[in-house]
């Protein structure tokens, strides 16, 4: 159960959500005129901004969820949904696929294909060394520099023009989304809202080392997997649908400890309500500053996120003091 | 009592006739296929445009629709100002941008209320500004080789068939008139030329595999044996293969900023010193090939590389009304012979 603090705290952030939401929709990038004709209306609203929205919040609230796992089950605060080489094997997958130019490998599912792939890697990989969270950061750091070499290295012989398309790809976008894609990623999202919330107790006790949860009986190993194969299968789509979104995962469960949400089950759903606040936010900014032109939004959410981490990380060295 | 009912019919028969023609516009749609094998259907030509291809600029210019255009995407707009476009109609440096082609401002586009949309882009693309926008969008993308469907399909779209006719006309006719002339050229007698390119950063050594332009003048490309050579043509020598080949006439892209390659760097480079081409002097300015491909600029080249390979048989004369000519027709700039020679001063 979530204590009553943890419940407000979370129920003020899915309230925020919701109005910036809104906002988002009726008021970015320019206030939604009424006077117009009521079809041309319409169509904005839900053939241009909802599924804008929509996906923005369903991804933000994915990657959100899959880093607040990862930090978890990694031990480590700096793990992100990208951090075992899964942005860096969809970018090579999307990259191929480019070059490639076959028709019914689009980027969208190469790149999918890919990060499913680096994931049985680094399974494979790690179950003859040894599944522990120094091995597996240490596997996963690996596949990410073969994929970025890689991905360098086809990018070397690309044309100017599929050079453009990786780099355009890879700095991801939320306007060519359809509502489909958020329907999607709602399902796989609720699915894996579950599973979670299910190994939230065990998630508690991995967070106090593998060895404790070991001898209160969390079976460690088979747990990781499949809490990394949920993230695994979150970012995936997600990368499949935007392209390569960073920062979200990373600083969306710290900002729900600096918030003081401690408790696993809080902190999955408070990182997954704040990753959707932030790229709903990032929309807003990448839509709005130099309109009519949509800035890329993945520089959006690390510009946005990294003063907001430091300033939070300012503000939590304060209470400390 | 005859006159009103004769004038009566009269009306009404006029009337009649008139509905029958009105019908008849109506059922006229404009069918077009894309690049991308989709079906393009307008109710009648379009008369706004936003063109979200490079390629596409230059041909709408040239059938007469320039000021269809309302808005254009950020990669066209970047290309405006080395374009000739924006000396005969310098309106359009302020177009509105409405975006990336890969990430367009849908909500900006229906705000300009076009009739069409000309994207340099895949089927799916295509189909995913159709739907977010409503507006009807065509594909168009560059194909290898002298692609003059690009003319007949734009042309079709705007009601600008005629325009269409005479400018591929026109590119035959010079293309044919050129090649006549330089078949008494063989193949051991043909000129070579190096084509050095200023999307290079100061890189003397990236060159182009192969040009139409230089094809269409019997010129030989000396880099046509590079290997180190990507999708787009470009060849990257290393200065060895440099001095491996031996070209007649070196050519350089229209120095277009500060940064840009000039006589001064290809004379003073230690390398291109030995090269015979550099140390008589046969350097010469050619017009951008970092621009987007315009078949008018790969005639009017061809013509203009001729007659410094083979003055004899492409005389002064001859490249003068050539590009007269085809200026004319492609650009409606008349007597544009003295603006062009002195573009490459």
């Amino acid at each position: 159960m979530l204590g009553k603090n943890h419940c407000f705290k979370i129920l003020f952030i899915f309230f925020t959500l919701v109005f910036v939401a809104f906002v988002s929709i009726f008021l970015f990038p320019k206030i939604i005129d009424l006077s117009t004709e009521k079809v041309k209306t319409l169509h904005i609203i839900f053939k241009i901004r909802l599924p804008q929205t929509l996906i923005a919040v369903t991804v933000g609230a994915a990657l959100g969820l899959s880093g607040a796992i990862m930090q978890i089950i990694l031990g480590n605060s700096l793990a992100s949904p990208f951090t075992l080489g899964i942005s860096s094997a969809s970018a090579f997958g999307a990259a191929l696929a480019i070059i490639a130019g076959i028709n019914w490998l689009i980027p969208e599912v190469s790149a999918f294909i890919f990060s499913m792939g680096s994931l049985l890697l680094l399974l494979s990989i790690t179950s003859f060394v040894g599944m522990s969270q120094r091995y597996l950061i240490l596997v996963g750091i690996v596949i990410n520099f073969f994929f970025s070499s890689a991905n360098t290295l086809i990018q070397y012989y690309a044309t100017p023009d599929a050079v453009y398309q990786i780099m355009f790809w890879t700095a991801g976008s939320l306007t060519n989304a359809r509502i489909n894609d958020s329907l999607i990623l709602l399902i796989i999202l609720s699915v894996a809202t579950a599973i979670s919330a299910l190994f939230s107790r065990d998630l508690g006790l991995i967070q106090q080392g593998d060895k404790n949860a070991v001898m209160l009986g969390v079976n460690v190993n088979l747990e990781r997997v499949i809490l990394l194969a949920l993230c695994s299968l979150l970012t995936s789509f997600s990368v499949s649908v935007v392209g390569i979104i960073g920062f979200i995962g990373l600083v969306a469960p710290h900002i729900a400890r600096m918030l003081k949400i401690h408790s696993p089950k809080a902190l999955l759903i408070s990182s997954m309500l704040l990753g959707a606040f932030l790229l709903v936010v990032s929309d807003i900014i990448s839509k709005t500053v130099i309109y009519p032109i949509i800035l890329p939004i993945g520089a959006v959410t690390s510009f946005l996120g990294i003063p907001l981490l430091l300033f939070l990380l300012f503000l939590s060295r304060k209470d400390n003091k | 009592m005859k006159k009103p009912a004769f004038y009566f019919m009269l009306v009404l028969a006029v009337v009649s006739c008139s509905k029958n023609e009105n019908a008849n516009v109506q059922k006229a749609k404009i069918e077009v296929v894309d690049y991308a094998e989709r079906l393009v259907t307008l109710e009648e030509p379009a008369k706004k445009i936003v063109v979200m291809a490079d390629n596409a600029f230059a041909v709408v210019k040239q059938l007469d629709a320039i000021d269809m255009v309302i808005g254009i995407d950020n990669k066209t707009k970047g290309y405006l100002p080395l374009s000739i476009v924006s000396h005969t109609n310098p309106e359009v440096l302020d177009l509105p941008d409405v975006g990336k082609t890969k990430s367009p401002n849908f909500e900006y586009i229906i705000s300009l209320a076009p009739d069409l949309v000309l994207l340099k882009g895949n089927k799916e693309q295509a189909d995913t500004l159709e739907e977010k926008t409503g507006i009807p969008a065509a594909s168009i993308i560059s194909i290898d080789g002298y692609d003059m469907e690009i003319y007949t399909k734009i042309g079709a779209l705007l009601g600008k068939d005629a325009k269409a006719k005479k400018v591929v006309s026109l590119l035959e006719r010079k293309k044919n008139e050129i090649e006549e002339r330089l078949s008494v050229v063989s193949e051991e007698n043909r000129k070579s030329a190096y084509i050095i390119v200023q999307n290079s950063k100061k890189s003397l050594f990236r060159t182009i595999k192969s040009s139409q332009a230089l094809e269409l003048a019997g010129v030989n490309s000396a880099a046509i044996n590079a290997q180190n050579v990507n999708q787009w043509g470009f060849a990257d020598l290393s200065e060895e293969e440099m001095l491996r080949i031996s070209p007649d006439y070196v050519y350089f892209d229209v120095p277009t900023s500060d940064d840009s390659i000039t006589i001064d760097d290809i004379k003073s480079n230690e390398t291109l010193q030995f090269v015979e081409a550099v140390k008589q002097g046969r350097v010469y300015k050619t017009h951008t090939f970092a621009l987007p491909k315009d078949y008018i600029y790969v005639v009017a080249e061809a013509y203009y590389y001729a007659n410094i390979a083979y003055p004899e048989i492409i005389t002064a004369e001859v490249y003068k009304k050539a590009i007269d000519e085809i200026f004319e027709i492609g650009y409606g700039i008349k007597n544009y012979y003295d603006a062009w020679e002195e573009s490459l001063l």
